[in-house]
């Protein structure tokens, strides 16, 4: 079982995915407060990735619910005489 | 209520939620919150409304976003209208980043203007300088130490004469311009 999922970093008041950073590959450190390129609102960067743990804790569950309904189904229709 | 007022309640109303969070020390999850209007006193909608009178018409129209944004969900069905809510992780989220966003823009502190009197066009910043006088005359006395020869130093500073007497450049530096020219010996 394989599943994958992009999570994107989201502004918290206009929930866009760009964000306005010195370049492509600058780390913002904890505390520190990132700006939306599209409403121009100041995120507080640690309550961005607490966002997305919540929503890949959230995926991780849905794909364990979903994986242990199929085995219950397989279970289920190997053993019907 | 208009669009920004809405917002600026939303965070109030968000900001109320996570001090309520933090006063208790657990995660999100482990407060709900009671907002119906007819309920005891030391519910949160009363609590709320002490430090931020609101109708509670008003009121409604806040927490509907709050719980359409996903700021806020139902923990349990039944109960009141706003019975059994929590904030969220975004939620929360907003509350924090708005706090910040305050204290930065406190920590700025006053910017002192004091009388301004401008004929041409001025500009007005925090912490900033403009002298283009200054920089002009200085890559004049750069162009005059540079190694050129005296044709080429002349035609460069023929050509920065033509770009100050320009109509657009007269327009935007307005009378700077002819103070500009006599300092710079053009």
């Amino acid at each position: 079982m394989a599943a994958e999922k992009e999570l994107k970093l989201k502004c918290l008041f206009c929930f866009s995915t760009d964000f306005i950073l010195p370049d492509e590959n600058y780390q913002p450190q904890p505390g520190e407060m990132i700006q939306c390129s599209n409403c121009g609102k100041l995120n507080d960067y640690d309550s961005l990735m607490r966002v997305v743990e919540k929503e890949s804790d959230d995926f991780i569950q849905k794909e364990a619910d979903k994986f242990a309904k199929e085995i219950e189904d397989k279970l289920n229709k190997s053993l019907k005489f | 209520m208009d669009r920004e007022e809405k917002e600026k309640w939303i965070d109030k109303l968000l900001v109320f939620m996570n001090d309520e969070v933090d006063n208790y020390g657990h995660g999100v999850k482990a407060i709900t919150f009671n907002f119906s209007e007819n309920i005891e006193l030391d519910e949160h909608f009363h609590l709320f409304n002490e430090n931020n009178p609101i109708s509670f018409e008003n009121f409604s129209q806040v927490m509907n976003i709050c719980i359409s944004r996903k700021y806020v969900r139902f923990s349990a069905m039944g109960g009141g209208r706003y019975d059994w809510l929590q904030l969220t992780e975004s939620g929360q989220g907003v509350a924090i980043s708005s706090l910040k966003q305050d204290k930065s823009l406190s920590e700025l502190g006053d910017i002192n203007i004091g009388t301004l009197n401008s004929n041409g066009v001025a500009q007005i910043g925090n912490n900033n300088v403009l002298n283009i006088e200054n920089m002009l005359i200085n890559l004049v006395e750069q162009i005059e130490k540079s190694d050129a020869t005296d044709d080429e130093k002349k035609q460069a500073k023929s050509k920065l004469k033509a770009f100050l007497e320009h109509p657009v450049t007269k327009t935007i530096l307005g009378a700077s311009v002819g103070v500009i020219l006599a300092k710079m010996g053009l």
